[in-house]
């Protein structure tokens, strides 16, 4: 019996994320909205206004366990605390990543 | 009948997800984007048959606007189902002492809410069209009458054959 093969990154850099194919229609929104969600809260980081990067983070957590993208939750969680906490340091470090990670993901629908 | 189920949701792609999965589970949606309008919507809309509401959403938080719809003499008896990013355990028995429903944690698909609405609400009465498919209709004389004499006629056969 053939068994289907994972889908392979196109290079090292790629992240796979998979995403159930009926919510398809919404993704590129979705991913469109996190960008520019990073971008946001890199402005409010300039002001220290860590209560938007605490609100952002917090939406951002919630959508993306919503719809599967694990990683991007992990990350915003991480980002939310430290916003709660009131600490730049973190965040500073995470958004950059976070970023690259949303440029790196290339989605599968199944 | 379609069951119909007010989202609260300030988060708007995940509001367009709630929405997707609902309608294709056969609910139909209507959306407020914060608790001030979701509280304008319970002093001025019939009660729906479930509400979804994000616990952290604006001007009204969610355990507040729990406490108006469990207030509201029309829609007191709504189930209310808590949606939350965390699975924070204060939150969740607050929110159960309050009058919620239960309480679900945002999983990849959602899948966990749908089994959730599933406990909480009736199965959605079928519309008079889907009853009329779903209604198993007894044989009518002239069928029963048939299907008997194939049997019949089956059991001649045998006969025969086994005298051959």
């Amino acid at each position: 019996m053939e068994h289907a093969q994972p889908p392979q990154a196109d290079d090292a850099s790629t992240e796979i994320v998979s995403v159930d194919a009926s919510f398809e229609p919404l993704v590129p929104k979705f991913m469109t909205n996190r960008k520019k969600e990073v971008v946001v809260m890199q402005e409010a980081l300039t002001t220290n206004d860590f209560d938007t990067v605490r609100k952002v983070a917090h939406g951002m957590k919630g959508a993306g366990g919503s719809y599967g993208f694990d990683r991007i939750s992990e990350m915003a969680s991480a980002i939310e605390q430290a916003a709660k906490a009131g600490n730049a340091s973190p965040i500073a470090r995470d958004l950059p990543a976070l970023s690259s990670y949303l440029d790196r993901i290339k989605v599968v629908y199944e | 009948m379609k069951h119909t189920v007010l989202v609260v949701e300030d988060e708007q792609d995940t509001a367009d997800l709630l929405k997707c999965v609902l309608e294709r589970e056969g609910f139909s949606v209507l959306h407020a984007g914060d608790g001030r309008q979701a509280s304008t919507l319970v002093d001025t809309i019939r009660p729906p048959s479930l509400v979804l509401l994000d616990m952290v959403i604006p001007y009204v938080n969610g355990f507040e606007l729990l406490g108006v719809i469990r207030r509201h003499p029309d829609w007191q008896g709504v189930p209310v189902i808590m949606l939350s990013a965390d699975y924070y355990e204060p939150d969740i028995q607050r929110a159960l002492r309050e009058g919620a429903t239960t309480y679900v944690v945002k999983q990849p698909g959602l899948q966990n809410l749908i089994q959730a609405i599933a406990h909480v609400l009736p199965p959605p009465v079928p519309t008079a069209p889907a009853l009329d498919q779903a209604v198993v209709k007894p044989p009518s004389p002239a069928a029963h009458n048939r299907r008997a004499s194939v049997r019949h006629q089956r059991r001649s056969g045998q006969g025969k054959r086994k005298a051959a």
